[in-house]
């Protein structure tokens, strides 16, 4: 007998069978696995489970009750709907101002330099970013070159 | 919940109570708190069970319910530990007051070890050897395919076995 035959029937409780006998007289790991496999279900080795009905009911007179009614789900919905228009109308927003380098870009693409020059001094006036400005320095000396 | 849910959560209630007990008892190794933590896991269910009894395997929910709920009590009063020594101390008074889940000194050890085994190969060996399920039984509440469970139970018997025998405690 092999080894997994062994524990197989050990598992399974069949004992007293004089082949597994055979086998656990020569294997002591199955033996060992034998005498486990006895102590741990002797059945009167555990302690009694206690009855958790009191401590259960107790529990649950103290929760709150959870009513989820249909108006609340609507109101999840319309939640997420105007979450989702929101973060629409920020990413499609039709009111954004062409960013100043893109404007600069099309006037040296046209090689409108008259433009991009009128368009270079009132920038610099009125450009408070510190990046359009620098943008708009790159395209007046690409410009100018 | 009407009368017929409420039925046959009782039934629910009953046939698994002792199971997600000695698990749950598994991972905090004190009675009272096993019990705290398995009513809790019951109140959960109680709280979703028109859809949990829909489910292929409401005991496996059950279980795995405790053991969460179980785990999140010990990282909590690990955390608690750190942050304040009150509670440092009240923890560790509870340690020392363990009340043991084994019947008799002479299985004290043995206990010890089984409480000491990989959490998947115990699992197993109190579903199995104390709880008296079938392999294919603890597989399916599991929702472990038989020869792993086959393998953590006999791996875990065996690893139980050799540290007993190392201390001459079998």
């Amino acid at each position: 007998m092999q080894c997994n035959e062994a524990k197989d029937l050990i598992d399974r409780g069949e004992n007293g069978n004089s082949e597994l006998d055979g086998h656990l007289e020569n294997c002591r790991e199955c033996r060992a696995y034998y005498r486990i496999s006895e102590r741990l279900s002797a059945g009167n080795t555990v302690q009694d489970t206690p009855d958790l009905t009191a401590k259960f009911r107790a529990k649950l007179a103290g929760e709150p009750k959870r009513v989820r009614t249909a108006r609340w789900r609507f109101a999840g919905l319309a939640g997420s709907f105007a979450a989702l228009l929101i973060v629409a109308g920020v990413i499609f927003n039709p009111f954004t101002v062409e960013p100043v380098s893109t404007q600069a870009e099309e006037l040296v693409y046209n090689e409108d330099y008259d433009s991009l020059e009128s368009y270079y001094q009132l920038a610099v006036y009125e450009t408070e970013s510190d990046t359009n400005y620098s943008a708009i320095d790159y395209y007046y000396s690409l410009a100018v070159y | 919940m009407n009368a017929e849910l409420e039925r046959e959560f009782t039934e629910f209630f009953k046939k698994t109570q002792p199971s997600v007990y000695r698990i749950v008892r598994g991972y905090v190794r004190s009675n009272g708190t096993a019990e705290d933590i398995a009513s809790e896991a019951f109140i959960k269910i109680y709280g979703h069970w028109e859809r949990v009894r829909q489910m292929e395997n409401p005991t496996g929910y059950l279980i795995r319910t405790g053991i969460n709920l179980a785990k999140t009590r010990l990282v909590r009063d690990k955390f608690m530990g750190w942050m304040s020594l009150d509670k440092a101390e009240e923890i560790g008074s509870r340690k020392q007051t363990e009340e043991s889940f084994f019947i008799g000194e002479e299985n004290r050890l043995m206990e010890k070890e089984l409480m000491g085994l990989r959490e998947e190969e115990r699992n197993v060996i109190i579903m199995k050897d104390i709880d008296g399920k079938k392999l294919e039984e603890v597989a399916g509440i599991l929702g472990q395919k038989l020869p792993t469970v086959k393998s953590f139970y006999r791996r875990g018997k065996l690893k139980l076995a050799k540290r007993l025998e190392e201390q001459d405690a079998m």
